[in-house]
């Protein structure tokens, strides 16, 4: 206890009153958590900093350690293990080469490493740059241009940390961008100065440098710093609209001189003018459309990030925690910005989820510096036990996990022991986040292997427990998960377990994608061969049996149906179109539904053929529904479907070859025909981008629609504008090609 | 003896007190066995770490332009305006138009400079009905309704006022600094105003006509207005959509088509076809049918500058295809001069601009000149070489060995070829790079003999072969002797 803390509490107790208590226990997450009070650093290690030799400097710091006892009561331990962890992240070779290019930058670092607030925030940011000066470097750059006195040092936390990549990423590629146009200093000034303005949204000064790096934007993907500028001049919207603010710009293919957007002569004539502007005033496609709603977003303090999906790229906005709102086919997609993996929706729900209690992850923090310091001083039992700690205040930290694992190993864990983790330790934490389960167990692959195969299913089917209730999208790529749990199994009996425990979790529970995406796998790895396939049909008898309650032959095919209809549905919402296939041929195997659609009348009116389709998708499903007839739907011989009730219904076909379409021929089902009146047929060549190409108010009961000249399309969509909630059901919706 | 020892707490109280947040002030040691100093009030950093490199976070901070700082302050009230929908009510009754702000004092950060010009403007009488849209009068439906609000479509730049006849016809548009200041405000919109019979005749003939008739009142109507308005009109818009289908007056070319729908009728006739009906390709292509075709709509009508312009563009990209299909110099010069009359048309608007760097791209005898030691892909030439002018004037002090590179990004050190170095003082030639003049280099050296004074350039020869992206990079003269 230092001599200033008693001679207070001496004053305070004669009063009668309580003790000010200077930090939280370690291991105790119930206690308050007060700001770090920055202490004296050793004489050693304050003159390897002074020499700027901070190898010498990692070394005094352990020496300093071994010292003292290392917990969060010490806060000069918390204090030096911070030290210790600047040194290990950014590297000792990369500190001293910084404070050896300048006294300046010499006297930063000495400064920063003083002040435990902005030390602390630097390494709680989520992604600290590793093994590179890069980081620091922002922040003193930032120090010089406020002379000393870093008015927001979230802020500059959050560029430094975007400028400069993490351990698990070490984008952005920063070598191939202009410093003229991508600087993180102006970037600062920029955000100050509209904050002094008043023209930040108002969650703005709440923002933690975790979600600053979302308003800053990751400079090796996003715009340069004067598309910032324009776009906060020349967008502005109300703080909930910025979803669709990439519509400011206009979509098009081709420029104002002619010149194609997939070709480089489409911004030339305005390479002088910013990202920003030329899209705002010349168009663009999805990719810069998506960039100018994001920067748009940023701009006003609204953290955003764009992504990429197949063919398309999309944007995501946020205007309070944890909500993220889609704009031009997003949230979901490859983030193009990200700390704990670029998969959204599972990735930012992972990161919202660590972060969204401030407290807990600060204290969390703070332990695992204690902990690297544990380590760094020699002390593993200690160590990992730290770890475990700081796991307690924040359980799915992915990092702080990849520690305890790394130490574990180390300490010789054997697979008993981490079967009893996982099962116990790691797995009861991740309901809602199977993918960061399956991510974070991956750790330790040689102690899974080291296991028998009923171990490793019954961690598989807690992973799977885990998946299935967690959000997800077509856009979560599960592949290489599952076959990764599959290659673990000895024999093709326990993979034939995996499969039914996944398909009989899924079935049970989810919305149906992760079901859908893993049916894709399934069919994919299983049915080409017989063998395979009987594999799989087992699992998925099994499973459908394993629905509900055994019973007799009639209703074990009638459960057998219901299992493969789920799984249709599943596998339309997945976009799975060879899972869509797949299980469409092997529901028909049970036995085809007795219906028949009526004739089409108009087929003469059509020109060109009908085409095939991989896929087609029901906005919604209901009990009328009869997934097994959708693919007949898209074929003159006609099939069955019937949506929800929905405002706005609609089905989608996605063609096996895209390429010039003639036209479609709809045709409703015979019984409630008044249903579907406002009707719009849209195409569309990414699956996101649609073009308007019919519209009535009045939908006949078969409808031929022509589409102009030249339409080109790999999608098309059949939608109803209903005054309100109402079911759609089509017998047909067939595409004509040329 | 008991005041004593109260005097002795309330010593330990303040003591503790003042040791706990700054020890140095009872002159005792803190934790580690030094005084802590306080903060020394730091001077202003040198220089002497400004960009040197490509390396990103060593960039030279751009200077800032001067703006007007507003401070942030609390959402002023919102006007005293009537509702949207019963301004709009309330102007059918009246007879009169109605001019709609929608500008959000809710959540507009400079909403309250709006209120205050608008409360300006509202006493100058104008005779229409003020009405405005704000979440905090009135019923602002869901999100995606809101653009539903006014007759012009998705707005993404707000404030905007609009202005219609009792009837809800758009009459006018008012953005930018113009719906933020009461004078700009009045001026427009009694403008608008005053045209305003006379459009209203033609709205209503457009209406009423049948056939072609109806089409080209639609159009005249259409061609009264701003560019940027007509093509947010989308009432006279379907008018002449629906009263002329196959194009007979041409004005469906001009007010119903952006940019794209002019290239894809250009291209369908350059082409014979659309899509996969096209006949013609490369040198076949029917240029001279095409650019008849740009010709005759743009006598169609009367054209606004936009118009001139886009199909001016138009004629320009005819003959810069037949100039890539065909190499004839002569069809260069007429593509670089028909840009050139894009750019006198209106060399402000972002088709002037555009339309100068174009004309630039292909003229032989323009340089690319660089103030900024760095180029990137908007410099580049694809097919043939550009002079490229580099102000060097900073770096060139006194006479000395210099060493002149181009250092490309990581990324993108593409076949950039670059020849004939040399070095010039306000125009006048002062030596060449130590180099021929006909070997592709990125360093070169030059010897200056003497002390130059004025605008000194590294003037060479440059072409990219990868293309756009293809090539970025610094540009470096050192001394180095």
């Amino acid at each position: 206890m230092r001599i200033r803390t008693y001679v207070l509490m001496l004053g305070l107790l004669s009063l009668g009153l309580a003790p000010l208590v200077p930090a939280a226990e370690a291991g105790d997450s119930k206690l308050a958590l007060t700001p770090l009070r920055s202490a004296l650093l050793p004489e050693s290690v304050q003159n390897a900093i002074s020499n700027g030799d901070y190898a010498e400097a990692q070394s005094a710091v352990v020496e300093a350690l071994k010292k003292k006892k290392i917990s969060l009561k010490d806060e000069s331990s918390v204090h030096l293990a911070m030290l210790n962890e600047l040194i290990r992240v950014t590297g000792a070779a990369s500190l001293s080469a910084l404070a050896a290019e300048s006294k300046e930058k010499s006297r930063f670092l000495k400064e920063f490493v003083q002040d435990t607030e902005w030390l602390e925030l630097y390494l709680s940011c989520g992604l600290v740059p590793y093994q590179k000066k890069t980081g620091v470097e922002v922040l003193y750059r930032i120090w010089e241009e406020e002379k000393g006195e870093v008015k927001n040092k979230a802020l500059a936390v959050a560029l430094a940390s975007c400028w400069g990549g993490g351990e698990t990423w070490q984008n952005p590629p920063l070598a191939h961008l202009l410093p003229n146009k991508h600087n993180p200093v102006r970037r600062y000034k920029f955000f100050q100065k509209q904050d002094r303005k008043g023209l930040l949204h108002p969650n703005y000064r709440n923002l933690k440098p975790w979600e600053l790096r979302f308003v800053v934007a990751n400079p090796g993907q996003d715009w340069d710093d004067e598309s910032y500028e324009f776009a906060a001049r020349a967008i502005n919207m109300p703080w909930d609209k910025y979803g669709i603010a990439c519509w400011a710009a206009t979509y098009t293919g081709t420029s104002k001189f002619g010149d194609s957007v997939q070709g480089g002569a489409y911004n030339l004539p305005y390479a002088n003018e910013s990202w920003a502007e030329a899209t705002l005033r010349n168009g663009g496609v999805c990719g810069a459309m998506s960039h100018l709603g994001a920067v748009a977003a940023m701009a006003h303090g609204i953290p955003a990030y764009t992504c990429g999906q197949p063919g398309h790229c999309a944007y995501a906005v946020r205007t309070e925690r944890g909500k993220w709102v889609g704009g031009f086919g997003g949230p979901d997609g490859g983030m193009h910005n990200m700390i704990f993996g670029h998969q959204a929706p599972t990735s930012y729900n992972l990161m919202e989820a660590v972060f969204g209690d401030d407290e807990k992850v600060a204290r969390a923090y703070r332990k695992s510096f204690c902990a690297r310091a544990l380590e760094a001083t020699g002390d593993a039992v200690k160590a990992e036990k730290m770890w475990k700690s700081a796991l307690k205040d924040s359980p799915m930290h992915p990092f702080f996990r990849a520690g305890l694992h790394a130490l574990m190993k180390k300490n010789g864990a054997t697979p008993k022991e981490c079967y009893k983790y996982l099962m116990t330790e790691l797995l009861p934490h991740y309901d809602g986040h199977g993918v960061a389960a399956m991510d974070a167990r991956a750790d330790l692959a040689d102690e899974l292997a080291g296991m028998e195969d009923k171990e490793r299913l019954d961690i598989f089917q807690r992973e799977h427990q885990a998946l299935a209730s967690t959000p997800s999208s077509w856009a979560v790529k599960l592949d290489g998960l599952v076959e990764k749990q599959a290659a673990t199994l000895q024999t093709d009996s326990s993979r034939q377990e995996l499969l039914r425990i996944m398909f009989s979790e899924h079935i049970k529970r989810g919305d149906g994608t992760t079901f859908g995406k893993l049916l894709e796998w399934a069919v994919k790895t299983y049915v080409a061969t017989e063998e395979g396939s009987l594999m799989f049909n087992k699992a998925f008898a099994a499973a459908a049996g394993s629905a509900g309650e055994a019973g007799n032959d009639a209703e074990r095919s009638k459960k057998m149906a219901d299992a493969y209809n789920k799984a249709i549905v599943a596998a339309e919402q997945a976009r799975s179109a060879p899972a869509f296939q797949a299980l469409t041929q092997g529901a028909l195997a049970l036995g085809k539904p007795a219906y028949k659609a009526g004739a089409l009348q108009k087929l003469g009116e059509m020109k060109g053929k009908p085409a095939k389709a991989a896929l087609f998708r029901i906005s919604s499903t209901s009990n009328w529904d009869t997934p097994q007839l959708h693919l007949g739907i898209t074929t003159p011989e006609g099939g069955k479907c019937h949506t929800g009730k929905e405002k706005t219904p609609n089905f989608i076909v996605e063609l096996q070859n895209p390429g010039f379409t003639t036209g479609c021929l709809i045709r409703k089902t015979d019984g409630n025909e008044h249903r579907m009146k406002k009707a719009i047929v849209s195409t569309s060549e990414d699956g996101a981008t649609w073009f308007k190409r019919a519209e009535t108010d009045n939908m006949p009961k078969e409808w031929a629609v022509k589409f102009p000249d030249g339409t080109r399309a790999k999608w098309v969509k059949l939608e109803f504008d209903n005054p309100g909630p109402d079911f759609a059901h089509v017998s047909h919706f067939v595409i004509f090609t040329r | 003896m008991k005041k004593f020892l109260v005097f002795l707490l309330l010593v330990g109280v303040v003591a503790g007190g003042l040791y706990y947040y700054n020890p140095e002030l009872l002159g005792l040691e803190a934790p580690g066995g030094k005084v802590v100093k306080k903060k020394a009030k730091k001077k202003a950093p040198k220089a002497e770490d400004t960009a040197t490199t490509a390396e990103v976070v060593a960039a030279a901070d751009p200077v800032e332009e001067e703006e007007e700082e507003i401070e942030a302050g609390p959402p002023p009230s919102p006007l005293d305006f009537a509702d949207n929908l019963e301004a709009r009510a309330k102007a059918k009754a009246e007879g009169s138009p109605s001019l709609i702000l929608w500008y959000g004092s809710d959540w507009m950060p400079d909403a309250g400079k709006v209120v205050t010009e608008w409360n300006k403007l509202e006493k100058k009488n104008l005779p229409v009905v003020l009405g405005q849209i704000d979440e905090r009068v009135g019923t602002v439906p869901e999100l995606n309704q809101r653009e539903k609000l006014l007759p012009i479509g998705a707005f993404m730049n707000l404030p905007v006022a609009v202005l219609m006849a009792p009837d809800e016809t758009l009459l006018g548009i008012y953005t930018g600094k113009t719906v933020k200041s009461a004078a700009a405000m009045e001026k427009a919109v009694k403008r608008t105003l005053a045209r305003m019979p006379k459009y209203m005749e033609l709205v209503e003939k457009a209406r009423s006509a049948d056939g072609l008739e109806g089409a080209r009142a639609a159009a005249e109507a259409l061609a009264m207005m701003p560019y940027e308005d007509a093509a947010r009109n989308r009432q006279l818009k379907d008018i002449l959509n629906r009263k002329d289908p196959e194009h007979e007056t041409l004005f469906r070319y001009l007010y119903c088509m952006d940019h794209m729908g002019m290239y894809d009728e250009i291209n369908a006739v350059l082409n014979g076809g659309k899509g996969a009906d096209a006949r013609f390709k490369g040198a076949e292509r029917q240029f001279a049918e095409a650019e008849k075709f740009a010709r005759k709509v743009m006598k169609a009508g009367k054209l606004n500058n936009e118009l001139k312009q886009r199909w001016t563009s138009g004629l320009a990209y005819i003959y810069r295809e037949h100039y890539m299909a065909t190499k004839e110099p002569a069809l260069r010069k007429k593509l670089v001069d028909t840009y050139r009359k894009v750019v006198a048309i209106d060399p402000e608007s972002e088709y002037g601009k555009g339309a100068l760097r174009w004309a630039n791209y292909w003229d032989e005898s323009f340089p690319y000149v660089f103030d900024e030691p760095y180029y990137d892909s908007g410099e580049m030439t694809v097919g043939f070489e550009k002079d490229w002018h580099v102000n060097v004037s900073q770096s060139v002090k006194g006479p000395g060995s210099y060493t002149f590179s181009l250092v490309p990004s990581p990324s993108k050190n593409g076949r950039l070829t670059s020849r004939g170095f040399k070095l010039f003082a306000n125009g006048k030639h002062v030596c060449d790079a130590n180099e021929p003049a006909d070997k592709d280099t990125k360093t070169v050296t030059f010897n200056v003999p003497r002390t130059l004074k004025g605008r000194i350039e590294v003037r060479f020869k440059v072409q990219c072969h990868d293309g756009w992206f293809g090539c970025a990079g610094e540009m470096k003269m050192e001394k180095t002797k």
